[in-house]
């Protein structure tokens, strides 16, 4: 907005207003051409009383007002169509064609939530020059003053006694979980989702408790709200309908039977790999070792099922209705009782996982060795190595070593590689249901239905446009003496935009594998999936 | 007059013009070593030796695979001849006496604990497999072997280290524990002892001599061949050929086209490894 050197922000409200005194803020800078000042005047609304008033609508041609007096003065003409009449700053008329004359809707400027947040507003800045953030900031906080919210108090007064007997019925719980979430996982190394999701859940509903209480009701508290609905909602449909076809007995029952068989599976592939299947090159004393040990141990997980058969029924009783508080916290539920299930498969893979580290390390070391090389620590590099001279039986061990594991290798390698494939599959099925979770947790449904209504709260883009003469309805061609003229309309801002401003603890940060680490775990051994 | 010898130095006073060019000027050298007949017969000896020694390994292989000799003999005629030659060499060592018996017995229970697993390593892998590797295997290490000279190619711990693997390829195909144990024992005293040992006596001995153990090692690997792996016969018999006879006739007929300059803009070698 460098052609003139005043802009003038006009709210498009005032069309047919009767005459009164303008209210508004006005900044001053240096222009960005020499020796002349840039003015931005931001009008707000109309007053009766003319104290610390910018300007005056006169509909009465010919009407001179009194500048008083303030630095600027503006003269309106709102019959038919708002128009700048004159402009005088500190007492001189500035010529209309040096005026930009920009008119906004006022309504969506204050209603707008993501406006400020995109076009922050920094004071001591060049205010004339980079207009728009001052403009909002000026129009935001003169809403503020004088239009309080009217709120509907019956409504906030329930939601408000809601959230706070939830808060004070899950204060001891959420000790507990919290402190049991972080034994987990400093001590064991596992995060359990269901933990996360009820912590999460507290979270957000303590959000929203902080929203109520300031009194004002934002699009996070909104978003919130929508989404905890639709996740008890979802929630109450799934046990209803599942109730409806079977009890919790026999859904139990059902996930035991799988899990026996998942065992049974197990057992068998372990006694074909013992029968050293013809093309895969096994070692027969070293693969009927380790199939026995395996099928021992896979013998104790079935027996350890059938043990805890009644208690588990109790606590699967309890997990059902507990996943009553939603949807994702039944997913949760589902994701841990996976990983539990099939308990003995992540003890198999670590047991495989140490054995093939052991021996790629071993084959590392021991070819290098072999060449007459080894493995420097201090530079980090590989060095020549000449084992104790001419006479020496050191290299012996090192050949000995060396063949036995080149031989052992297709062994173990296959073990390994059954065990890493069965971990990588249950790892997937976790990853499926934490992107389940993750997406009920990021319900962007109501977001969605504002955009679409059009709401002002979404809008979060500027853009100018050029007024034509039909909505000015007076011949302006040729008419270099007026005021250039600008529509100020705003636009709903994208909708990954304001979801990636989300706070983190309010919202999960999606859920991203680590690629490389998961490929130098599977093919290395050295760090667990 | 020239009757100085014009050097490239320039604190002399000589009495030739600022810008003489004499036949030292560019300090090249044309280094050649040129060989005699005999000497490369002499060098071929200890690539004779361990020819001799890689095909004895399969000889003594087939000897016990096929009972025809009976592991206890050969382990004590092993043993023998390991005790033989380090008390011949025993001037040279420069470990104590106890150090060496120590460092003796911890391989004899190493290769003792391992010959178990040995005899099961090769269970599903094919003859035919089994055959081929080893004799590429040992075609590697008389290859890389370390005969004395210091050229690139020569690395005596790959040699040694795949003499050893060789040795295990063909150590679990036999039977009984005891068999495993001694081919084992015999690969390590042929490919771990013996080289250091023929070392030993050629700086000793003198060219006759060498000479004389050669022919005795020769007929001793022969006559093993007859009777153990006849198969085998022709084959050493034009390797020995070759490696005595036909090299050496090559070498002496061909190096007087080698034609090597070296000068000042060679890269400057490092005396030593």
């Amino acid at each position: 907005m460098d052609s003139g050197c005043v802009s003038l922000l006009v709210p498009k409200q005032l069309q047919g207003h009767k005459d009164a005194f303008l209210r508004g803020t006005f900044a001053s800078s240096a222009s960005a051409e020499q020796n002349r000042t840039a003015y931005v005047i931001v009008v707000t609304r109309t007053d009766v009383s003319c104290d610390a008033s910018v300007g005056y609508i006169s509909n009465k041609p010919n009407m001179k007002s009194d500048p008083r007096t303030s630095s600027v003065w503006v003269t309106l003409r709102t019959h038919s169509h708002v128009s700048l009449t004159s402009l005088k700053i500190l007492g001189q008329p500035v010529p209309l064609s040096e005026v930009n004359l920009v008119f906004y809707d006022l309504n969506e400027i204050c209603q707008s939530e993501l406006i400020s947040r995109k076009y922050p507003y920094v004071k001591e800045k060049d205010h004339a020059n980079d207009v728009v953030p001052y403009f909002i900031h000026c129009v935001q906080s003169d809403a503020k003053e004088h239009h309080p919210k009217r709120r509907n108090e019956l409504l906030l007064l329930l939601l408000w006694a809601v959230v706070r007997l939830f808060l004070a019925v899950s204060w001891m719980p959420k000790i507990l979980f919290e402190a049991f979430h972080s034994f987990l996982r400093n001590h064991l190394d596992y995060s359990s989702s269901f933990l996360q999701q009820i912590l999460l859940r507290i979270c957000q509903i303590k959000k929203i408790q902080d929203d109520v209480r300031a009194g004002k009701s934002s699009l996070l508290c909104g978003r919130l709200l929508t989404m905890i609905a639709i996740d008890v909602l979802a929630g109450v449909c799934v046990a209803c309908i599942i109730s409806s076809y079977a009890s919790v007995g026999d859904m139990y029952s059902s996930f035991c039977s799988w899990t026996k068989l998942l065992a049974a599976t197990v057992h068998r592939l372990l006694d074909w790999l013992s029968g050293a299947p013809a093309g895969l090159k096994l070692n027969q004393p070293l693969t009927q070792a380790l199939s026995a040990f395996f099928s021992y141990h896979v013998h104790l997980w079935i027996l350890y099922l059938e043990l805890a058969d009644p208690v588990l029924r109790g606590v699967a009783w309890v997990l059902v209705w507990v996943g009553m508080c939603g949807a994702s916290v039944q997913v949760a539920i589902l994701s841990d009782l996976l990983d539990l299930a099939t308990l003995h498969l992540h003890c198999f893979y670590i047991y495989g996982a140490r054995l093939y580290n052991l021996q790629t390390s071993l084959l590392g070391s021991q070819w290098r060795a072999f060449r007459g090389r080894k493995w420097n620590p201090l530079k980090q590099r590989v060095d020549t190595y000449d084992a104790g001279g001419a006479i020496s039986l050191r290299r012996v061990l090192t050949a000995v070593v060396f063949t036995l594991v080149v031989f052992l290798l297709p062994t173990t390698t296959i073990y390994y590689l059954v065990f890493v494939l069965l971990r990588i599959s249950l790892k997937l099925a976790r990853g499926l249901l934490a992107g389940i979770v993750w997406a009920l947790n990021i319900n962007p449904l109501y977001l969605v239905l504002l955009n679409i209504s059009g709401s002002n709260r979404v809008k979060g883009d500027i853009y100018f446009s050029t007024l034509t003469d039909q909505q000015q309805g007076e011949a302006v061609e040729g008419n270099c003496e007026g005021p250039l003229l600008l529509s100020l309309c705003t636009w709903p801002s994208s909708l990954s935009h304001i979801l990636t401003d989300a706070s983190p603890n309010t919202f999960p940060s999606r859920p991203s594998p680590n690629w490389s680490f998961i490929l130098s775990s599977i093919m290395f051994g050295e760090h667990l999936l | 007059m020239e009757h100085h010898e014009w050097r490239r130095v320039l604190w002399k006073k000589q009495p030739f013009p600022d810008n003489y060019v004499g036949d030292s000027f560019l300090r090249v050298s044309k280094k050649r070593k040129e060989l005699s007949l005999c000497e490369a017969c002499h060098g071929a000896l200890s690539v004779t030796h361990e020819i001799c020694s890689c095909l004895g390994l399969v000889v003594i292989f087939f000897g016990i695979s096929e009972s025809h000799l009976n592991s206890a003999c050969v382990l004590t005629l092993t043993a023998t001849m390991g005790v033989g030659g380090y008390i011949i060499t025993r001037t040279k060592l420069i470990t104590s006496v106890r150090d060496d018996v120590k460092v003796a017995c911890f391989y004899m229970v190493l290769i003792a604990c391992a010959s178990p697993i040995i005899k099961s390593l090769t269970g599903s892998v094919a003859t035919d497999s089994i055959n081929a590797s080893t004799t590429f295997l040992l075609l590697l290490r008389l290859a890389v072997h370390d005969y004395g000279t210091e050229v690139a190619i020569v690395n005596p711990t790959v040699s040694h280290n795949v003499g050893l693997f060789a040795s295990v390829c063909l150590a679990s195909r036999l039977e009984s524990d005891l068999d495993v144990f001694t081919l084992m024992t015999v690969a390590v005293t042929f490919f771990t002892l013996f080289p250091s040992f023929r070392r030993y006596f050629q700086n000793q001995l003198g060219y006759r001599w060498s000479m004389v153990v050669t022919l005795v090692v020769a007929v001793i690997t022969v006559s093993g061949v007859l009777l153990y792996a006849p198969h085998l016969l022709l084959l050493f018999l034009i390797a020995l050929f070759v490696c005595n006879f036909l090299i050496p006739l090559l070498y002496v007929s061909l190096q007087g086209y080698k034609q090597n300059i070296y000068g000042p803009w060679d890269e400057a070698q490092i005396e030593g490894r």
